[in-house]
């Protein structure tokens, strides 16, 4: 259960964007979770609101996107995307597969005022 | 004309010292100056100014509003981030992994579940790469006892204990602390055996060149693909504990082939830290010179 140390990561990368933007106010939060980034969605829901009390955070609405693993093979040239954590190559079932996204947990947006 | 409040004495210039006038604005305000210009302000909305009034006599002074407003309207924008939840640990495992290279050493992270037999592979670890001549450090992860570091000691490395408390995870800025205290200067090898987790010390970059995963014939053949995050991302997965494998109903070959449905590059050594096989495999593929 990792979810609450993410929770307060993500609360303190937002209270430094919020700083760099001038801004106070947020109105909503877009979340992207990688297929490969271990994150537990309704845990990390469960902790966001402990870690948002007392920062311009607390009470706004979030969404939670899911990132599929964008894969690219090195053997045959061919990017492709995998729903599921497993990097092979769907066309040439070659294993030298590069993953070019779908590992990490990201604020992907936030509505500011 | 004054620039900042419009009235057509402003262009006069005419200051004395004690020019001093503080209004607070509702926003209808006069004010006058010794030397004889008087000026008002009326509107009906809501508004701050800084008045930049130049003397003949420099000084300055500064007006002050009692209440707070701004001119702009706040206006909802939205930020495309695709910013990083974990940036600042990512951002500290960084500057771990510059100080490992300019120290050239290398640095592993040893994740599994609880009782896969991290600490007894270790003690086997060291106690080889005592003989070897090899100068290692090492950091124990639990959330509470020192037991580990403990079982470790005395047997050539640098050995210390980090308690985690109710975290379930190391995370790079524990590390960061602790290394000037663990690394010395002739220090080669870093080994790092996280929190017994299988799941969430997989997500936070230490600053390691490689994770490491130990799966033990105790557990089943399908923890890759019940926990792919971690055999997804270890460059070596250790079957542990193959002296067991006449008493348990677990199929070598379908773990491999999970393994490698998950992670096809990942290096497999299986071994047994108690009987001894496969330790020459593992300290082959730890001190690959």
């Amino acid at each position: 259960m990792h979810e609450l140390s993410l929770a307060y990561s993500a609360i303190g990368e937002m209270q430094t964007i919020l700083k760099k933007e001038g801004a106070n106010k947020v109105n909503r939060i877009v979340f992207s979770v990688g297929a490969l980034s271990g994150v537990d969605q309704e845990a990390f829901l469960f902790c966001f609101p402990l870690a948002a009390e007392g920062t311009p955070m607390e009470g706004v609405p979030l969404t939670m996107e899911d990132a599929c693993l964008n894969l690219y093979c090195n053997s045959c040239n061919y990017e492709f995307i995998n729903p599921e954590p497993i990097v092979i190559c769907s066309k040439c079932q070659g294993v030298d597969v590069k993953v070019l996204s779908g590992q990490d947990f990201r604020i992907k947006e936030m509505e500011v005022e | 004309m004054c620039r900042d409040c419009g009235c057509e004495e402003g262009n006069k210039k005419i200051m004395d010292q004690i020019h001093g006038h503080v209004h607070s604005h509702d926003h209808t305000h006069s004010h006058s100056h010794a030397a004889g210009h008087s000026h008002s302000h009326a509107g009906e909305n809501a508004h701050s100014h800084s008045h930049d009034h130049s003397h003949d006599d420099a000084h300055s002074h500064s007006h002050d509003h009692s209440d707070n407003h701004s001119h702009q309207p706040s206006v909802p924008k939205t930020l495309q981030l695709e910013h990083k939840v974990l940036a600042r640990n990512d951002q500290i495992a960084d500057m771990n992994r510059a100080w490992f290279e300019q120290r050239e050493l290398r640095c592993i992270n040893i994740i599994s579940s609880p009782g896969s037999g991290k600490t007894m592979l270790l003690e086997k670890s060291l106690d080889a790469l005592q003989s070897k001549g090899v100068h290692t450090s090492v950091v124990v992860g639990d959330q509470q006892t020192d037991n580990d570091a403990r079982r470790l000691s005395g047997k050539g490395a640098k050995v210390m204990q980090v308690n985690t408390h109710s975290s379930c995870h190391l995370n790079a800025e524990q590390v960061q602390k602790v290394l000037p205290d663990v690394i010395h200067e002739e220090t080669e090898l870093f080994i790092v055996e996280n929190v017994g987790n299988l799941v969430c010390p997989a997500a936070f970059d230490l600053g390691e060149n490689c994770k490491i995963a130990l799966l033990s014939v105790t557990e089943g053949e399908d923890k890759p693909l019940k926990y792919p995050v971690l055999f997804a991302t270890a460059e070596c997965v250790v079957i542990s504990k193959i002296d067991l494998l006449e008493h348990v109903d677990f199929c070598i070959e379908t773990c491999v082939q999970n393994l490698r449905k998950i992670n096809p590059k990942v290096t497999i050594i299986k071994c047994s830290a108690r009987s001894g096989e496969g330790m020459d495999s593992w300290m082959d593929w730890l001190l690959p010179d």
